[in-house]
């Protein structure tokens, strides 16, 4: 029952779905956007003349064609639209020109004249702190700092038997979404706008465009969905006020579609990082003292970096009861690109740290790592990381005790080192607020209709990236309201026809359809039966919502065809918050999601070469709503992580991309998966808790570094403090000779 | 080609299109039972041809390393060799190949080392008709290529390596090869001299390790070092000569 095929799955397999940008429109033009040659510099001059005067160019708009606010960005707008006099990364967009075809849009970029200066190229947080650094915006080049303090640090240290400290750095990782950023905006006869372009939250795109356009939010028209792939790289805003600006210009649909390489150039990526730990344990393996330094280079310009900053922060003594923390992050501006959401929102990179503390600590006092952890586990009932409190379920000892019965079997089976091979096996846990936390606005909502053509729409504003918000809701609106799939029509990604759900992001979709369905379902079902009653003057106890219609003594007493016909739609419409805690700890979460991760690995001693040979996660998140939906999250989360472990890396030097594509930048291909990847789901809830399902769409990204890394540990003793794992630092770990002592 | 293009590296104005000459797609039996290689034939049928199977396995292992099957089945064999980098090169001159080229003046064969060395084609104009291995293969053979990822990527170091025994157990013929990333596969002919007669004691090949980093000439870049390329090149070397201990 619940290993249902999701709703868009056939057309997907089949490469029948038409995503936004397979669109065309008669009379469209194609449009490419200029970026900054440099990744630091001030424009001189900028001349468009050359390109305007080339055959087949409709229009080429600089800074001066944008007619509101020259700027975008979720929280604070501050990143140029169309660049003016200074330009802060290589994707800084500078022009943008509509041609008849995409390769006169191309010719007409090489014909536009910018003149430069180049300034000093900030490209390191250590640079951009520097007293002498020049200063990247008016506020200077610290995005924003956030801490967290819970008792006095340097006793607890004092207290300390044993003491771990180290550096940890993690890397820019890309989203790799399948389709790059791109769509279709069409200016319609009537003045509005409709822009066919991926997102995660269309009515924000909604509100930045207008602020960019100086057009009421009404009069522009966001279609979203589906598209192939996003992982939190589409939440901001990218190609959509170039098209937006052209197709107005023109008065022509107007198509962009990002190559590979612009895609590279210009989209966000995940927030490298640089983590130091310093972390204390009495005589009985007990945490008294974690101190921790995050400095996050946020690249030019904000977008989500201050809120990721803070996730980070939450996170930074994780699932462990500590005495006392001192937590404290910098998150900098820099010329490197631009960092912002992605899968994990800075829990990646926090737990990457924290767990590689466990592991070092329990080498340090001479404890099983297992053992440290169920020491300073949190407990039900324990309040969350900031002190706050949250919505209590046992899910860490859950995860952490399920982690160990497959790590104890696992160890058990292992398979046998052979002459140049080493194996190992290692763990981590983790625990991961959904929603965006308090003090932050948070609204979702849907809307539950008895059309008047009998079909049952169920209404969000939420996107289907590929995540499987769609399977989620038909699994969801099934089961809550008694109907079969067929009798619905779930409309979402439009924002002409839906209403606000709030962004698709942060592990929310999944929780807040479930949570829409508690809050309509009731009206719903009772307007129903109501009308039942009055067609069939039948007993409103006997009658309820079933397969196609409504039901009586086990038969289908009325279609909702015949329900519909001739009357009004019958619609229920709901509004509300993502659940906070009640304490006031700004950014605090309050629902979260726990995770158990066992990593096999095997190390080839010749190469330095690091295969992940099992993959186990168990995930507690409340009651799974779709096993195939979960199992894709879990295990694509998983094998994601995995290549952000070994290989992924946006390497840039002198704010210039050294990755450009795909043949340099890489994902794990299948031959990288390991063979055995599984997961156990603990559904378990306390008797009462009533927010059902959480989401679990970042979880399975969270805690599968650390796991690998200590696997890596175990095989052949190298501490891992740097992503990705380079097999060159491996092998440098290994002392010369290792290749004769082996042949004993 | 499609990679430099990809790469915005100087691509040729014209091209002319070879995949007309079925005869050069072809892998045929010599009278004396060498392998001979259409130049035009896509290394995927390589990789699977019963011949190349049988009488040169080493072969179509490296050939399975080789991007994608998608690739595969439209890049040849010639062009994996004349492109100058390509993974079949180090197991082909392991092997010692020879190669044959249509030229003005007709057939002109050299051995693939030859050509290697100089990098150059007989003439500008020469067509690439075939590669030859003898067979039976007497020695053992080895090839390893280590990328960054465990398929569909350009290698890092690659690796092969042709030996021969005496009844005594010293090396009478040996040819190893390596090569990876944007430079183009050497043989480490000292490394090879130093060998010949010798067997393989500890002492033997505890000081070949140092010889094999210095001869074999790779190429650093952001993703790994020169000194990591080397050392990789020589623990495979010298795992694959130990194994014949
Ligand atoms: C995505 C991708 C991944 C790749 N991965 C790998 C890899 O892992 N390992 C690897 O080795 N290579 C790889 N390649 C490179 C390349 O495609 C293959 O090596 C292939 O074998 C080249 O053969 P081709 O027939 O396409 O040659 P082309 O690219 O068409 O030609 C290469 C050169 O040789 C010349 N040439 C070709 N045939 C002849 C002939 N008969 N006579 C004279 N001149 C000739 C051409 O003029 C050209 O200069 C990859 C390429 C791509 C696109």
């Amino acid at each position: 029952m619940k290993k249902k095929i999701r709703p868009d799955g056939k057309e997907k397999v089949t490469g029948r779905l038409k995503y936004l940008t397979d669109l065309t429109f008669p009379e469209m033009l194609w449009a490419k956007v200029l970026r900054s040659a440099y990744p630091h510099a001030r424009i001189l001059s900028l001349s468009t003349e050359k390109a305007r005067q080339l055959p087949g160019v409709q229009a080429v708009i600089t800074h001066e064609d944008v007619p509101a606010l020259n700027g975008f960005g979720i929280v604070t707008p501050d990143q140029p639209v169309l660049c003016k006099d200074t330009v802060r990364y290589v994707g800084d967009a500078v022009a943008a020109v509509a041609a008849e075809s995409v390769e006169i849009a191309a010719r007409a970029l090489e014909l536009i004249e910018v003149h430069y200066e180049p300034l000093p190229v900030v490209d390191s947080p250590e640079k951009a702190l520097a007293k002498s650094a020049p200063l990247l915006h008016p506020g200077g080049n610290i995005l924003h700092r956030a801490g967290f303090q819970r008792g006095d640090i340097q006793t607890a240290f004092s207290r300390c038997v044993n003491v771990v400290e180290e550096t940890y750095e993690v890397p820019r990782q890309l989203h790799a979404y399948m389709e790059t950023e791109g769509g279709v905006i069409v200016p319609e006869k009537d003045g509005t706008l409709t822009v066919y372009v991926g997102t995660q939250h269309g009515f924000k795109d909604r509100f930045q465009l207008s602020r960019i356009l100086g057009m009421p939010e009404e009069e522009i028209r966001i279609i979203s969905s589906p598209m192939g792939g996003s992982f939190g790289g589409k939440d901001e805003l990218n190609i959509q006020p170039y098209g937006a600006l052209l197709a107005l210009a023109t008065g022509r649909p107007v198509k962009i579609h990002q190559t590979r390489q612009e895609s590279m150039r210009s989209s966000i990526k995940r927030h490298p990082m640089s983590i130091t730990m310093k972390t204390g344990v009495d005589q009985n393996g007990r945490l008294l003292a974690h101190q921790t330094t995050i400095t996050a280079d946020t690249g030019a310009y904000a977008t989500l970096g201050p809120a990721i900053l803070d996730f980070a922060v939450e996170h930074a003594c994780g699932p462990y009861m500590i005495e006392a923390v001192d937590t404290k992050g910098v998150s900098v501006f820099t010329n490197n690109g631009v960092s912002g959401e992605f899968r994990g929102f800075g829990g990646n990179q926090i737990t990457f740290a924290l767990e590689g503390q466990m592991d070092r600590l329990a080498a340090a006092i001479g404890i099983d790592a297992l053992e440290l952890r169920r020491l300073n586990i949190r407990r039900e009932q324990d309040p969350g990381p900031l002190g706050q409190r949250i919505v209590q379920t046992n899910g860490a000892l859950e995860v952490l005790e399920s982690a160990a019965q497959v790590y104890r079997d696992k160890k058990q089976q292992m398979p046998k080192a052979s002459e140049w091979k080493r194996t190992g096996i290692g763990m981590a846990v983790t625990m991961h607020g959904g929603g965006l936390g308090f003090g932050r606005m948070d609204p979702a909502g849907g809307r539950l209709s008895l059309k008047e053509n009998g079909k049952v729409e169920i209404a969000f504003g939420f996107e289907e990236a590929g995540q499987g918000i769609l399977a989620v809701i038909e699994a969801v609106a099934t089961e809550e309201l008694g109907c079969r799939k067929e009798d619905l029509s779930i409309v979402i990604g439009d924002t002409a026809l839906v209403p606000s759900s709030g962004s698709t992001t942060a592990s929310r979709g999944t929780s807040m359809v479930w949570h829409s369905l508690q809050r309509l379902k009731g009206s719903f079902i009772k307007q129903v039966l109501a009308r039942a009653v009055q067609k069939t003057g039948a007993e409103e106890s006997v009658l309820s919502i079933g397969p196609g219609g409504v039901w009586k003594n086990g038969k289908c007493a009325l279609s909702f065809e015949s329900l519909a016909a001739g009357e009004e739609p019958i619609v229920v419409s709901t509004q509300f918050d993502f659940p906070v805690s009640p304490d006031a700890i700004d950014s605090a979460h309050y629902l979260y999601t726990y995770s158990g991760v066992v990593a096999q690995t095997e190390v080839d001693l010749l190469t330095g070469r690091i295969k992940v040979t099992g993959l186990h996660q168990s995930t507690a998140a409340g009651p799974v709503v779709n096993e195939m939906g979960y199992r894709g999250q879990i295990e694509g989360g998983g094998v994601m992580a995995l290549g952000y472990t070994l290989m992924e890396d946006v390497v840039m030097t002198e704010g210039q991309y050294a990755t450009e594509n795909f043949d340099s930048y890489l994902v794990p291909g299948i031959q990288d998966v390991p063979f055995d990847l599984e997961l156990e789901a603990i559904e378990t809830l306390p008797p009462g808790d009533h927010y059902g399902p959480r989401g679990v769409g970042e979880i399975g990204t969270v805690a599968v570094a650390p796991a690998i890394a200590n696997a890596i540990y175990d095989a052949i003793g190298f501490r891992v403090s740097r992503l990705p794992v380079k097999p060159e630092a491996v092998l440098q770990s290994m002392e010369r000779g290792v290749l004769y002592e082996n042949q004993s | 080609m499609q990679m430099q293009r990809e790469q915005g590296l100087s691509f040729p104005p014209h091209l002319i299109s070879l995949e007309g000459i079925r005869e050069l797609a072809d892998i045929e039996e010599t009278v004396d039972g060498s392998i001979r290689i259409g130049a035009l034939t896509d290394l995927e049928t390589c990789r699977n041809h019963p011949l190349v199977k049988e009488k040169c396995p080493v072969l179509s292992e490296a050939i399975s390393t080789i991007a994608s099957p998608a690739v595969r089945n439209r890049g040849t064999i010639g062009g994996n060799i004349l492109y100058g980098v390509g993974d079949a090169i180090p197991v082909l001159l392991a092997l010692d190949a020879r190669l044959s080229w249509f030229c003005e003046n007709g057939i002109r064969s050299e051995w693939m080392y030859d050509y290697v060395s100089e990098q150059e084609s007989p003439a500008e104009s020469a067509i690439l008709t075939d590669i030859t291995v003898s067979s039976p293969i007497k020695g053992r053979c080895f090839f390893r290529k280590v990328g960054r990822r465990e398929a569909f990527i350009p290698s890092v170091v690659t690796v092969a390596m042709y030996r021969e025994m005496t009844d005594e157990q010293t090396i009478k013929e040996i040819r190893m090869v390596a090569g990876g990333g944007v430079s183009t596969p050497r043989r480490l002919k000292m490394c090879e001299r130093e060998l010949i007669g010798k067997e393989l004691t500890d002492d033997v090949l505890a000081s070949l390790s140092d010889s094999i980093k210095e001869e074999s000439a790779l190429i650093g870049d952001v993703f790994a070092s020169v000194d990591y390329r080397r050392t990789v090149a020589a623990n495979l070397l010298l795992a694959a000569l130990q194994s014949d201990r």
